[in-house]
């Protein structure tokens, strides 16, 4: 089992930055069931260098996210992309929390319009608060092809979000300005 | 070492994506069982490499002394590897390369409707296009003669269900996890999961990533053969120059030489592809070596009793087992 023995390092790392992790990969998939397979996949490439791993497994981990990410891992799949909703999604149905809901795979849909370089390269900036730089690295691109990809993603979720977003007045504002 | 903050600060007031972002991945909590099954499925992965190179007779070449050369006007001569492939013959003027590429994305398209049998030195591979239901059944034999191991894929109402048999050791293992391996096959053909295939095709074409090589006859069926430049296409897809060696640092491991060239062969009449040859790198041999595969496929209209073929049921009186429990039956073959 991998809680013992030869993957015992890995499921104790994981336990402490599974949740981040897993995270990271909903928001670049997008998506619930798609980050899980994501993340998944990741594992299993890390896997079959993990006795060879040295140092960061995080920042190796994630490396392989975003290049898989960014390389097509959808290639794999001749499914129509079905969003997953959050598990307790019943739970937000209350007029309460629609808003929140709405907003929410308002986000996850808008994510799914980018081009998966666009997409990364705003996950690696606005989530992972990553530099250009090193966002750059991350993605194995240039520090100018970031930029490009950041912006040109921002505006297409900004007009995507804003719309939804009339709860959050910064966001508004600056949507319009 | 690169720090990842997980987004938690809002340091994006211009647009506020980092707390929307924030928000909708809250209640993400990593499921239980998510690194079981990458181990499980790692673990077939190198039983069904190591099987692959146990049983393959495919030659080792290695990538400057490819065994096919381009002839001008879309010729080749010398030998594919196949055994069975004979000269090849220019595609007549009257189809075009992107006729032929259209009407070949076209067939993939259609063979939705249809099992495709897959089978190399490793062993066979059904798979229901539709469904995406798979059984593969291994090339190598237990010592009562029947496959050393087989396990078949099902995708119903949103849960995945493996069930592996090994007669070898007279068990089997059930799994399931929700829906989200259901994207696990892949094309015969590169670029045929795009939203365009016929324009990627198109592109490639003129990118000289794809050739259409000439017609050739195959088995006794006249066939038509593709070329891939494969290097070129993993590093397109990155987005990345392809460099002089073949290789865009992008999960391939770094060669001496590119790797040669994939190589489709697709039916004269109905446009499916009946055979493919790729190239792996050889985990033992010397550096920029590579290994090719052959994979014939045929395919099957979804009768009954072609759909019978898609399914393994453990025999009466094996024993079932937790799947990582696997590792202990494939392990003298892994």
């Amino acid at each position: 089992m991998p809680g013992n023995g030869r993957y015992g390092d890995l499921a104790a790392f994981l336990s402490e930055r599974g949740d981040a992790l897993l995270r990271t990969a909903v928001l670049l998939a997008p998506g619930r069931e798609s980050g899980e397979d994501l993340l998944q996949e990741a594992l299993e490439r890390m896997l079959r260098k993990w006795p060879r791993v040295q140092g960061d497994p995080e920042g190796y981990l994630r490396r392989i996210m975003y290049h898989r990410a960014v390389d097509g891992w959808r290639l794999r799949s001749r499914r129509p992309e079905v969003l997953g909703l959050p598990e307790d999604a019943a739970a937000f149905t209350a007029a309460d929390h629609s808003d929140h809901l709405d907003l929410r795979l308002v986000l996850i849909q808008a994510l799914a319009g980018l081009t998966p370089r666009q997409r990364a390269a705003v996950v690696a900036r606005h989530w992972e608060q990553l530099s250009e730089a090193e966002t750059a690295a991350a993605l194995g691109c240039s520090v100018s092809a970031v930029k490009a990809a950041t912006s040109r993603g921002l505006r297409t979720l900004r007009e995507a979000i804003a719309p939804e977003a009339e709860y959050l007045p910064y966001l508004t504002e600056r949507g319009n300005a | 070492m690169t720090t990842f903050s997980g987004g938690h600060r809002d340091q994006d007031p211009a647009t506020g994506i980092s707390s929307i972002m924030a928000q909708t991945v809250a209640d993400v909590r990593l499921p239980t069982g998510l690194l079981d099954q990458a181990v499980a499925r790692n673990h077939r992965r190198n039983v069904r490499n190591r099987l692959i190179g146990a049983c393959s007779t495919a030659a080792v070449v290695a990538a400057a002394g490819a065994l096919v050369f381009s002839l001008p006007g879309g010729a080749v001569r010398g030998g594919t590897g196949t055994g069975t492939a004979h000269q090849v013959q220019p595609v007549p003027k009257m189809q075009t390369a992107a006729y032929i590429l259209a009407h070949v994305s076209a067939a993939q398209v259609n063979s939705r409707t249809m099992i495709s049998v897959a089978r190399d030195s490793s062993g066979t591979e059904y798979t229901d296009v539709a469904t995406q239901q798979q059984r593969y059944i291994a090339g190598i034999s237990a010592s009562n003669g029947q496959p050393y191991f087989e396990w078949s894929d099902i995708i119903k109402d949103g849960t995945w269900t493996e069930t592996m048999v090994v007669n070898q050791g007279r068990v089997y293992s059930v799994e399931t996890a929700r829906g989200s391996d259901a994207g696990s096959i892949g094309s015969f053909l590169p670029l045929q999961a795009q939203s365009n295939p016929v324009a990627a095709f198109n592109t490639a074409l003129s990118q000289g990533i794809v050739k259409v090589v000439g017609h050739q006859e195959l088995g006794g069926r006249d066939t038509i053969l593709l070329r891939v430049n494969r290097g070129v296409t993993q590093c397109k897809k990155a987005g990345y120059p392809a460099t002089a060696k073949g290789n865009c640092a992008n999960g391939e491991p770094a060669s001496t030489q590119p790797p040669p060239d994939d190589e489709v062969w697709i039916d004269a009449s109905t446009y499916l592809v009946v055979q493919t040859k790729n190239y792996k790198l050889s985990p033992k041999a010397v550096k920029g070596t590579w290994l090719s595969f052959i994979t014939t496929v045929n395919w099957l209209p979804p009768t009954p009793a072609n759909l019978a073929n898609l399914s393994s049921t453990p025999p009466r009186g094996y024993a079932k087992i937790p799947s990582t429990g696997m590792v202990k039956y494939l392990g003298p073959i892994s």
